[in-house]
């Protein structure tokens, strides 16, 4: 049971790896691409604009669960760093079950509706000719949501000292 | 006091005993305020529906078009620091003005101001000053603690120095407070604040913190000297590291800090496009200081945004047809040259650390804007807005009064916290009563930036003292660090006062550019 999780959570990973990396070498071409124009040539796309702000969106909204999955969100641990290690494995499962879960459920769970409305109409951006797919974006809200509890659930189920991703 | 303020104090309360658990902090600042909402609708101090405008509030950071410039900062800095080309700069630095014990912290101070500049990563600069520098201002003579001070110190003014991703997210923060807060006040077209006005006024409190650095520095080298001068004269005074090596070291990186800051304060270019250009650049050097084959394509490609960037200066507003043609061939050139990069750094393994690396801290920063969005949406819920204006509206001295509560909440706060979830936190919830009278925003920023960089410096959570300790070697103490930087928070607080008392020094530089 304990390694099938941990099995998911490793593939999960390396998608969401992947897919921030994407994000991120779109990201810099569509900048660079949209710089180039406009100081070449004095023009620019909509649907270029469009398409760095989705690759920003999709990095953004990733890189969160990335980050978690490798322990790399901020601790403050002034006070934890005294005490033994099994004090934050707890800590840590508490965290989980009354913070991480409820929270990133809500991000789910109420964006639903919103979602289901975002692809009936097939939402596009709102600049006329600009590019479609918004609801693609906006998909990646539940699914990192859906990451982030994978990854939170992985990281208090792996034993202790195994390394992380 | 009513139910929804006892609320409020036991947010407050629980957050803060939330962060201190040692748990990730995003997860304190996202779930203790989704709990406490939970409590207060059971006894119907919270209307639930606030919730569900959580994803909302998500997306909406998430198609924030300011916020793009983050990601491609980190990058850069990143890759400059995996690049090394900043460790060449040092060394260049080191035997230009080694030897002597002012040399040498002097260089330090010179050398920190540049890559905070460029980088803006306090632990990289932190853990390279350390390595590269530590052990050559020891054998110069500096006494230990100043050299743990120096280099703390001079390892977060990349928070205050333009271009700062700290900047950006003030920035962002404080644009959208100061809209909303003037508009409420029946101020209907208030002058937006950009990051570009955060970067302007930032410049000369940031320098003039570098000066401060450096004048402590040379009093105390000075004054100790005295007592043994016999000391600093054993080290023998170094050579001269030829100009052909001085300007292949520095003119690089200063010419993109000088690009990217440039492009951004002269108005041709977006933070993000300058941002964009800075990563781009940043890629280029890795790829040129990489030993190999095709460092003149590199190099050319290097030339052409240089070039690209002086003909956009040059033509804009009047579009030749020969510039066209131009322009065709220094984008081929750039593509070309920016071709051979990656595919050298994607050879030598680098492209792909650096991007594990940006990807990570990108997840750190933006973890806890997320997790500050449902703060934000708590806060409102329980009509947290109406009791913080109340409150300082009660307090003594008026606007004044209360630019010093916060100011002083920061810095009470910096000591357990970091920047950034401080700006999550302080800005949107305490700034409305500021920004919505005449306090201009940019001094308020430029303030709040000032003090928000000591948080790196204040133990027990400083992160540049975090980074120190973890590579510094074992006979420095953990006493002799905190000694060493006690006096650089003073500083820090010094500056802070004299930009309080002339608010020219922030608000000047942005109303000549803008």
């Amino acid at each position: 049971m304990r390694g099938a999780v941990l099995a998911i959570a490793r593939w999960c990973d390396r998608l969401t790896a992947w897919a921030c990396a994407a994000a991120l070498a779109v990201l810099v071409a569509t900048v660079l691409a949209i710089v180039l124009l406009r100081f070449g040539f004095d023009t620019g796309f909509i649907k270029l604009q469009n398409l760095a702000g989705y690759a920003f969106a999709v990095l953004l909204i990733l890189s969160v669960p990335y980050c978690l999955a490798r322990g790399g969100h901020v601790r403050v641990d002034v006070l934890s760093e005294r005490l033994p290690p099994a004090y934050l494995r707890g800590a840590d499962l508490v965290a989980l079950v009354i913070f991480l879960i409820p929270v990133f459920g809500l991000m789910v769970w109420a964006f639903l509706p919103d979602l289901r409305f975002s692809w009936a109409i097939r939402e596009g951006s709102v600049e006329t000719g600009g590019l479609g797919g918004v609801y693609l974006v906006k998909t990646m809200i539940a699914v990192s949501g859906g990451l982030m509890i994978v990854q939170g659930i992985a990281a208090v189920l792996r034993p202790a000292g195994e390394q992380r991703p | 006091m009513t139910l929804p303020e006892v609320f409020l104090i036991m947010l407050g309360v629980a957050l803060a005993a939330g962060i201190l658990s040692g748990i990730p902090a995003m997860l304190a600042i996202a779930g203790v305020p989704f709990v406490m909402a939970l409590l207060g609708s059971m006894v119907g101090a919270f209307d639930l529906g606030f919730l569900n405008f959580f994803p909302a509030r998500v997306y909406g950071i998430m198609s924030n078009p300011l916020l793009m410039a983050v990601p491609l900062f980190v990058l850069m800095g990143v890759l400059l620091e995996k690049s090394r080309v900043s460790e060449r700069m040092l060394q260049v630095l080191g035997q230009m003005l080694g030897g002597s014990a002012r040399g040498m912290a002097v260089s330090v101070l010179i050398f920190s101001a540049i890559i905070a500049a460029s980088t803006g990563i306090v632990g990289a600069t932190v853990v390279m000053l350390v390595l590269m520098s530590l052990p050559a201002m020891l054998q110069a003579g500096v006494p230990k603690p100043l050299a743990a001070g120096l280099i703390c110190a001079g390892g977060t003014l990349g928070q205050i120095i333009p271009p700062s991703i700290l900047l950006v997210l003030l920035g962002d923060q404080i644009g959208n407070t100061y809209l909303e807060a003037q508009q409420r006040a029946g101020n209907f077209a208030p002058d937006a604040v950009s990051v570009g006005d955060l970067f302007a006024g930032a410049l000369l409190p940031g320098l003039m913190l570098v000066g401060l650095y450096a004048l402590y520095a040379f009093a105390v080298l000075t004054i100790a000297g005295r007592a043994k001068t016999a000391m600093a004269r054993s080290v023998p005074a170094p050579s001269r590291p030829p100009l052909g090596v001085i300007m292949s070291s520095f003119a690089p990186p200063l010419l993109m800090i000088l690009a990217v800051l440039g492009s951004i304060l002269a108005g041709v270019a977006t933070t993000t496009e300058a941002a964009g250009l800075g990563a781009v650049g940043a890629l280029m050097m890795a790829g040129y200081h990489r030993p190999g084959r095709g460092r003149a394509l590199v190099g050319l490609g290097a030339l052409a945004v240089l070039a690209l960037l002086v003909l956009r200066l040059m033509t804009t507003g009047r579009a030749g047809t020969g510039a066209t043609w131009v322009a065709a061939l220094l984008v081929a050139l750039l593509v070309l040259g920016l071709a051979v990069s990656v595919w050298k750094l994607w050879r030598a393994d680098v492209l792909s650390a650096a991007t594990e690396d940006t990807l990570r801290i990108t997840g750190m920063v933006f973890g806890i804007v997320v997790a500050a969005s449902m703060l934000a949406l708590v806060f409102r819920g329980f009509g947290g807005e109406e009791a913080a204006a109340h409150l300082m509206r009660g307090l003594p001295g008026g606007e004044w009064g209360a630019l010093f509560i916060v100011m002083g909440l920061v810095f009470v706060l910096g000591f357990l916290l970091e920047a950034i979830e401080i700006i999550y936190i302080v800005v949107p919830l305490l700034g409305p009563p500021l920004l919505g009278g005449d306090i201009s925003p940019v001094w308020f920023g430029v303030l709040l930036a000032m003090n928000l960089q000591t948080s790196f410096l204040t133990p027990p959570f400083g992160f540049a003292l975090f980074y120190f300790r973890s590579v510094a070697p074992r006979e420095i103490t953990t006493r002799d660090t905190y000694l060493g930087v006690a006096p650089f928070v003073v500083l820090q607080l010094i500056g802070l006062a004299i930009v309080i008392a002339f608010p020219s020094l922030a608000t000047w530089l942005p109303g000549v550019l803008f």
